[in-house]
C-alpha cells in the first residue's frame, strides 16, 4: 500500500467517497492490526536481540581505540620515510654534483695536460697523440667549464688553454690536410691511412672520407687508364683479344670491388659502421664515369654501332630475309654490310660477358652495403629506408644505364643471328632418313637453345625474357607455320587408284595448286609431307625439353633475382612451353590429312567387300569359311601391309598416332557395313568370328586407349552371335553397352531370325 | 595456386615521357611518382580486376620508349592481347611518331591484337593536340581512343577496364566457336575487329567525364 494518504474529511462530499475512504480505513486498520500482532508474538526474541546489541557495545569501543592507535603508526611510518627518502634524493644529487665536478676537475686537469701535450705533440710530429689530446678537448663543454672556474685568474687561465686548444686544432686539420695530399702525392700509401686516421679525431669524418674516397677514385682512374691504353694496342691475335674490352670491364670493376674490400675495415675501425654507403656512392661515381670511357672505346674498336644499325635495318627490312643480303651490299658505301652470323658470335659472346660482369659487380655492392646498414641501423624500417635509397641511387646509375644499352644491342644482334641462322638452316634442309625427320628441325633448336643460353649467361632478365620471345615467334612463325603449309598440300594416295581414290587425289593435288601427274613428283610430295609431320612431333618434343633445360639453366645461373624479374621470367618460360600446344594442332591437322587420302579411301574397298559375302549362310557355307576366311584375313593383311608401310617413315609417335586413326576408321566402316548386312544365326557366329580376328590383331598392333573404340564393334557381334533375343538380357547384367538401345535395336534387327516384336518388348 | 578465368597480356607503347610508367602506376597501385626515371627494358605489373563477377588477370608490361631498347620491348608485341600505343596531349611530337608506332605494330604484332590509343596528361594546360585529333587518328586506324590523366587518375582504371572487358567478351565468344583447324590460331582470337565501331562507345562516356 503506498504511503499514508490522508484525506480531508471536509472533501468528502459525496457518500461513494465517504465510502472509498471508508474502505480504505477499514484496509489499513487490518494491516497495522497484523503488524501489532507480529510484533507482540515475536516480543522475546526482539528483546534478545536488544541485549544482545547491549553487550556488545564494550568490544566496540575497545576496537575503535585500537583503530585510531593504528592511524597514529601509518602516519608516523609515512614521515619518516618521506624523510628518509627526501635524503635519498639529497644524497643522490650531492653524488652526481661531485661526479660532475670530478669530470670538470679531470677535464680542467685534462684540458692542461692537452694543452700542453699538444704543442709537445705536434713539436714531435706525432699527430697521432696530438689528434688524441684534440679529440680529448673537443669532447669537453667548454662553457660549463668557464662557469666553474670562479676565481678570475683560473678563468684566464682555462681560456687561455682553450684559445691555444682551438688554435691547436685548426694548425692540426690543415696539417694533416695538408700531410695527407702530400702523402697522396708521394703515393706514400702507409701515410695516406696514417692520416685518414686522424680525421675523425678532429670530428672531420665526412672530410676524411671524401679525400679519402677521392684519393681511391685517382687510383682506379689511373689503373683503368693504364689497361685501357693496353687494350687498345693488343694485337688481334693475342689470346683474350676477342673479349679484351669485357676483360677491362671486369678488371675495373674487380678493382673497385677490392678497394670495398680492403678499405672496408680501415673505415669501419676509425670512422664506425654505417659509412660504406657514402664511400660507395662516391667510388660508382668514378665508376660510371670509367664505365663510360671503356664503353665507348669498346663501341669504336668493336665498331658496334656501325654493326647494330645495319642489323636493325636488315631487320626492319623483311625482318632479316636472305634477300636482305643479295640486295644489300655495296649501295651505301660507307655503311657496314650485313655482318654475317657467324662473325657475330665473338662480339656477342663479348657483350653477355660485359653484362655478366656488371651484374655481379652490382650484386657485391649490394650485399656490401647492406650488410653495412644491417651492423649500425637498428631500427628496421630506417634501414630499409637507408637501403632504398642507396638501391634507387645505384639502379639510377650511369653504369646500369650503360648496361641496359648494352644489352638492348646484344639483344638486337642476338635476334639477328637467330633469324640469319634459322633462314641459313632453312636453306640448308635436307631430309635425314635415319630419323624421318629434316635437318631444320635439330638445327633450329640448336640454334634457339645457343642464342637463349647465351641471353642467360649475360645475367640480363630483360636480355633473357626478349631472346625467349623471339625464340616463340620463330617457333610460332616459321616452325610450325612452315609445317602447316607443307601440310595443308596434302598427302598423294599411292599404289592402284580406284575411281574413288583418284577424285580425292586430284582434289587434294587441285588444292595443293598443281597437278602432279608423275608419280615421282607425288613421291617426293608424299615424303614432304611425311617429314613434315614428323618434324611437327619431333620439335614438340625438342620444346619440352628445351623448356626444361633452359629453366635449369636459368635458375642455376640467375641467383638472387627479385619476385619481378622471376614473374618476368616465368612468363616468358610458359610462353615457349605453349607453343608445343600449337604445334599438336598442326600434327592434329597434319594427321587428318593423312586420314583423308592416305587411311580412308584404301580402308574402303577393303571394308566393302564385307558385304559381298553373305552372312545369311548355311552348315556347309559356314565350314567352307572356316577353312577360307572370305574376309577378316584379307583385311588384316591389307591394314598389316598399310602399317608396314608407314613404320619406316614415321616417328614412334606418329605411328601410334596414324595406328589409332587405322583403328577409327576400320571400326567406324565396318560398323557402316554390318548395318548394310543380313545375318541368320550361322551368320552371326561367322561375324563373331570375324570381328574377334580382326579386333585381336588391332588390340596387338595399337596401345590401350585405342582399343576402347573397337569394343563397340565387339558388342554389335556379340549381339548378333546370340542363341536367342532372351540372352540379350543376360549379357545386359555383366556388360557396360557401348551402343545406345536404339543402336541394340537395330542391330538385333540385322538377325533375319528375330522378330520385331520381340526386339521391340526388349527391355534396354 | 591462383585462380582466374582468364590471362590477358597488355603491352604499353609509345615514345619516352609520355608517361607510361605513371599510368601502370597509377591503375596498379594507385600512385603518382613524380620525377620517374627512364624506364629501363621493359617493367612488369600485375592486377586483377573483376568483370561481372569473374577474375580476370592483367599481365600489364611497360615498355621503354628509347629506341635502343627496341629489340626487347618488340618481342612482346606479338602475344600481346592488347596494345595501349600512348601519346602526351602536350606534345605534338609523341602524336607525330604515332604512324612509326603503327608500323611496328603491323610488323611485328598480331593482326587480330586490341589495339588502344590514350593521349595521357590532360592535366596540363598547355595542350597542343585537341580530344578530335586523337579521336580521329584513332578512328582512321581503327582503334581504340580514350584521354587520360595519370596525375589526376582520370580515366585511368576505366581504360584497363575496358580493356578488361572487351577482352573478355572476345574470349568467351571465341569458346563459343570452336577455332577452324586449318587457321592455327595466334593467341589473341579477335575475328571482327573491323566491325567495332572504333572509339564511340568509349569516347562518349570518356568526353562526358571531362
Amino acid at each position: 500500500m503506498d504511503g499514508p494518504e490522508l484525506v480531508d474529511p471536509r472533501k468528502l462530499t459525496s457518500l461513494s467517497d465517504i465510502k472509498v475512504a471508508y474502505d480504505r480505513l477499514c484496509e489499513e486498520e487490518v494491516v497495522v492490526g497484523e503488524r501489532l500482532e507480529w510484533n507482540v508474538g515475536n516480543r522475546h526474541q526482539l528483546e534478545a536481540k536488544l541485549s544482545q546489541l547491549a553487550r556488545l557495545a564494550p568490544t566496540l569501543q575497545l576496537v575503535q581505540a585500537d583503530a585510531r592507535q593504528l592511524h597514529n603508526t601509518i602516519t608516523f611510518t609515512h614521515h619518516l620515510a618521506n624523510n628518509v627518502s627526501a635524503k635519498v634524493r639529497q644524497l643522490d644529487l650531492a653524488k652526481s654534483l661531485v661526479v660532475e665536478t670530478q669530470a670538470r676537475v679531470g677535464d680542467l686537469l685534462d684540458l692542461e695536460g692537452c694543452s700542453g701535450g699538444v704543442a709537445t705533440a705536434l713539436a714531435q710530429e706525432d699527430y697521432e697523440t696530438a689528434a688524441a689530446h684534440i679529440h680529448r678537448f673537443l669532447a669537453m663543454d667548454e662553457t660549463l667549464l668557464l662557469h666553474t672556474t670562479d676565481s678570475a685568474s683560473r678563468a684566464e687561465s682555462v681560456e687561455t688553454w682553450f684559445d691555444r686548444l682551438r688554435q691547436a686544432k685548426t694548425e692540426l686539420s690543415s696539417l694533416i690536410t695538408h700531410k695527407f695530399d702530400e702523402a697522396v702525392k708521394k703515393e706514400d700509401m702507409a701515410s695516406v691511412d696514417r692520416f685518414f686516421k686522424l680525421f675523425p679525431l678532429l670530428n672531420k669524418h665526412d672530410e676524411g672520407l671524401k679525400k679519402y674516397t677521392t684519393y681511391l677514385c685517382a687510383k682506379i682512374q689511373e689503373t683503368t687508364a693504364q689497361n685501357l691504353s693496353s687494350a687498345q694496342v693488343l694485337g688481334p691475335r693475342e689470346k683474350r683479344s676477342h673479349v679484351i674490352w669485357a676483360d677491362t670491364f671486369a678488371l675495373l670493376f674487380e678493382g673497385i670491388a677490392r678497394t670495398i674490400e680492403v678499405r672496408q675495415a680501415i673505415i669501419e675501425t676509425f670512422y664506425g659502421p654505417g659509412r660504406l654507403a657514402v664511400v660507395v656512392e662516391m667510388l660508382q661515381r668514378e665508376c660510371d664515369r670509367q664505365t663510360a670511357r671503356i664503353g665507348s672505346e669498346m663501341r669504336k674498336h668493336r665498331r658496334l654501332d656501325a654493326i647494330v644499325a645495319s642489323v636493325r635495318t636488315a631487320l626492319r627490312s623483311g625482318s632479316g630475309g636472305m634477300s636482305s643480303r643479295v640486295g644489300g651490299g655495296g649501295v651505301e658505301g660507307s655503311r657496314v654490310e650485313e655482318p654475317d652470323p657467324r662473325d657475330l658470335d665473338t662480339l656477342l659472346g663479348e657483350l653477355t660477358l660485359v653484362n655478366a660482369r656488371a651484374e655481379l659487380y652490382l650484386r657485391f655492392l649490394r650485399r656490401r652495403v647492406t650488410a653495412d646498414f644491417e651492423a649500425s641501423i637498428p631500427n628496421r624500417e630506417e634501414r630499409e629506408r637507408q637501403e632504398a635509397v642507396f638501391e634507387s641511387m645505384l639502379s639510377r646509375s650511369q653504369l646500369v644505364c650503360d648496361m641496359a644499352v648494352v644489352v638492348g644491342d646484344y639483344t638486337v644482334l642476338e635476334q639477328f643471328y637467330l633469324h640469319q641462322s634459322f633462314n641459313k638452316a632453312l636453306a640448308m634442309d635436307t631430309i635425314e632418313d635415319a630419323a624421318n625427320t629434316s635437318s631444320l628441325v635439330d638445327d633450329a633448336f640448336y640454334i634457339v637453345k645457343k642464342s637463349v643460353r647465351r641471353a642467360i649467361a649475360s645475367s640480363s632478365v630483360d636480355g633473357v625474357c626478349a631472346m625467349l620471345n623471339h625464340a616463340v615467334t620463330l617457333i610460332e612463325t616459321q616452325l610450325a607455320e612452315g609445317f602447316k603449309q607443307t601440310l595443308r598440300k596434302g598427302f598423294p594416295a599411292q599404289g592402284y587408284l580406284d575411281l574413288n581414290q583418284a577424285y580425292t587425289v586430284l582434289q587434294s593435288t587441285l588444292q595443293a595448286g598443281k597437278i602432279n601427274p608423275a608419280s615421282a613428283d607425288s613421291d617426293a610430295l608424299r615424303q614432304t609431307f611425311l617429314t613434315a609431320l614428323n618434324n611437327t612431333e619431333t620439335s614438340i618434343r625438342h620444346i619440352k625439353s628445351l623448356h626444361a633445360t633452359l629453366e635449369e639453366n636459368i635458375n642455376s645461373v640467375m641467383v638472387g633475382l627479385s619476385p619481378t624479374a622471376k614473374a618476368k621470367l616465368d612468363s616468358c618460360l610458359n610462353d615457349l612451353k605453349a607453343t608445343t600446344g600449337k604445334l599438336a594442332l598442326v600434327a592434329e591437322f597434319g594427321m587428318s590429312q593423312l586420314r583423308a587420302t592416305a587411311v580412308k579411301p584404301r580402308v574402303k574397298p577393303w571394308v566393302d567387300s564385307f558385304n559381298t559375302t553373305s552372312h545369311d549362310i548355311k552348315e556347309e557355307e559356314f565350314a567352307a569359311y572356316e577353312a577360307n576366311d572370305p574376309f577378316s584375313q584379307t583385311l588384316m593383311v591389307q591394314m598389316d601391309g598399310l602399317l608396314g608401310s608407314f613404320v619406316p617413315l614415321l616417328t614412334e609417335e606418329n605411328y601410334r598416332a596414324l595406328v589409332a586413326v587405322l583403328v577409327a576408321e576400320v571400326a567406324q566402316q565396318l560398323e557402316k557395313a554390318i548395318f548394310k548386312a543380313t545375318f541368320n544365326r550361322l551368320g552371326g557366329l561367322q561375324l563373331d568370328r570375324e570381328v574377334r580376328a580382326i579386333v585381336g590383331y588391332l588390340s596387338q598392333v595399337s596401345e590401350w586407349g585405342v582399343r576402347d573404340q573397337l569394343t563397340r564393334l565387339t558388342q554389335m557381334a556379340t549381339l548378333l552371335n546370340l542363341e536367342n533375343i532372351a540372352e540379350v538380357s543376360e549379357y545386359s547384367t555383366t556388360t557396360t553397352w557401348r551402343l545406345t538401345p536404339s543402336e541394340m535395336r537395330k542391330v538385333l534387327q540385322l538377325r533375319v531370325d528375330f522378330k520385331v516384336d520381340e526386339i521391340k518388348r526388349l527391355k534396354l | 595456386m591462383e585462380d582466374y578465368k582468364f590471362l590477358f597480356k597488355v603491352v604499353l607503347i609509345g615514345n619516352a615521357g609520355v608517361g607510361k610508367t605513371c599510368l601502370v602506376r597509377r591503375f596498379t597501385q594507385g600512385l603518382f611518382p613524380p620525377g620517374q626515371g627512364a624506364t629501363i627494358g621493359v617493367d612488369f605489373m600485375i592486377k586483377t580486376v573483376e568483370i561481372e563477377g569473374e577474375k580476370i588477370k592483367l599481365q600489364i608490361w611497360d615498355t621503354a620508349g628509347q629506341e635502343r631498347f627496341r629489340s626487347i620491348t618488340q618481342s612482346y608485341y606479338r602475344s600481346a592481347h592488347a596494345l595501349i600505343l600512348v601519346y602526351d596531349i602536350s606534345s605534338q611530337p609523341t602524336f607525330d611518331c604515332l604512324p612509326d608506332w603503327l608500323r611496328e605494330i603491323e610488323q611485328y604484332a598480331s593482326c587480330k591484337v586490341l589495339r588502344v590509343l590514350v593521349g595521357n596528361k590532360t592535366d596540363r594546360e598547355d595542350r597542343e593536340l585537341p580530344t578530335h585529333v586523337g579521336e580521329e587518328f584513332a578512328h582512321r586506324h581503327n582503334m581504340y581512343f580514350i584521354e587520360t590523366s595519370a596525375k589526376e587518375a582520370d580515366n585511368v582504371e576505366k581504360l584497363f577496364i575496358e580493356i578488361a572487358k572487351e577482352l573478355t567478351q572476345d574470349s568467351k565468344v571465341g569458346d563459343l566457336s570452336p577455332q577452324d583447324v586449318s587457321n592455327v590460331p595466334l593467341p589473341p582470337t579477335r575475328e571482327t575487329r573491323s566491325e567495332f565501331p572504333c572509339c564511340s562507345r568509349w569516347m562518349s562516356s570518356s568526353s562526358s567525364a571531362t
